[in-house]
């Protein structure tokens, strides 16, 4: 992912989890590293797609090494619900 | 319609304002504005990022309260009081914020993690008013 997500831009990557999900995928990885801005909106379809995830039994990663982003993750205590990688390679290798 | 004016003098203060389209379309330029009045204003880059989250979701919240639309823009504004950078959203509609401790992580809660001071005032006859604020970097 890259850019910003808000409430216009969100329903993407809503989309694409779902589609994931559609296709029996268990174990996502969401790389936020090149994304800018993240509100409300795109934290939700996180959540909603980390529920997704549990109901079979799945796990969503997020990368992530970008403060801003990384800053709004640990105040709304997601990156204790979610694990947080620095990159590609550490959460694909867990 | 955009509409920007720098600076203007709002009930006797010196303030920045912009007046965007009720459309998502236009929270990127509500950003642009919250990073130009930030920096004008004196906030660090971690105050401006807050105030970026903040107008973010005050203008989603007012998008919101609308779903039709709205005949009159949303207007943004921006101005420095008492050691901090306040920001106020005006809509001749509702701002809905969502609730606190929702299913999915809500305007309101995001708000209320970031800022102190977060105010809604609604008056049907008049729509909404939203404020919140940063505290300006010490020194």
């Amino acid at each position: 992912m890259e850019g910003e997500v808000d409430a216009h831009t969100a329903p993407q990557l809503k989309s694409a989890i779902a589609a994931s999900l559609d296709r029996g995928t268990t174990e996502l990885i969401v790389d936020l590293d090149q994304v800018t801005f993240m509100d409300s909106t795109g934290l939700g379809v996180l959540v909603g797609g980390l529920k997704g995830l549990r109901e079979v039994g799945g796990e969503l990663r997020i990368v992530c090494t970008r403060r801003p982003i990384l800053r709004i993750l640990e105040i709304t205590g997601l990156d204790k619900v979610i694990p947080l990688y620095s990159g590609l390679a550490e959460a694909t290798s867990v | 319609m955009v509409s920007v004016s720098v600076p203007t003098q709002a009930g006797g203060r010196r303030s920045l304002c912009l007046a965007v389209p009720c459309d998502t379309g236009y929270l990127v330029l509500a950003r642009i504005f919250a990073t130009a009045a930030g920096r004008a204003l004196g906030l660090d880059e971690t105050g401006i990022e807050d105030l970026k989250i903040g107008v973010t979701e005050v203008c989603s919240g007012a998008i919101a309260g609308a779903p039709g639309g709205l005949p009159d823009p949303l207007r943004l504004e921006a101005w420095r009081s008492d050691g901090h950078v306040r920001l106020q959203l005006r809509s001749v509609g509702a701002i809905d914020l969502g609730r606190l401790g929702e299913e999915e992580v809500s305007r309101l809660d995001l708000l209320l993690a970031l800022f102190a001071d977060v105010r809604l005032e609604s008056e049907s006859s008049k729509g909404s008013v939203v404020g919140l604020s940063v505290s300006l970097p010490s020194g």
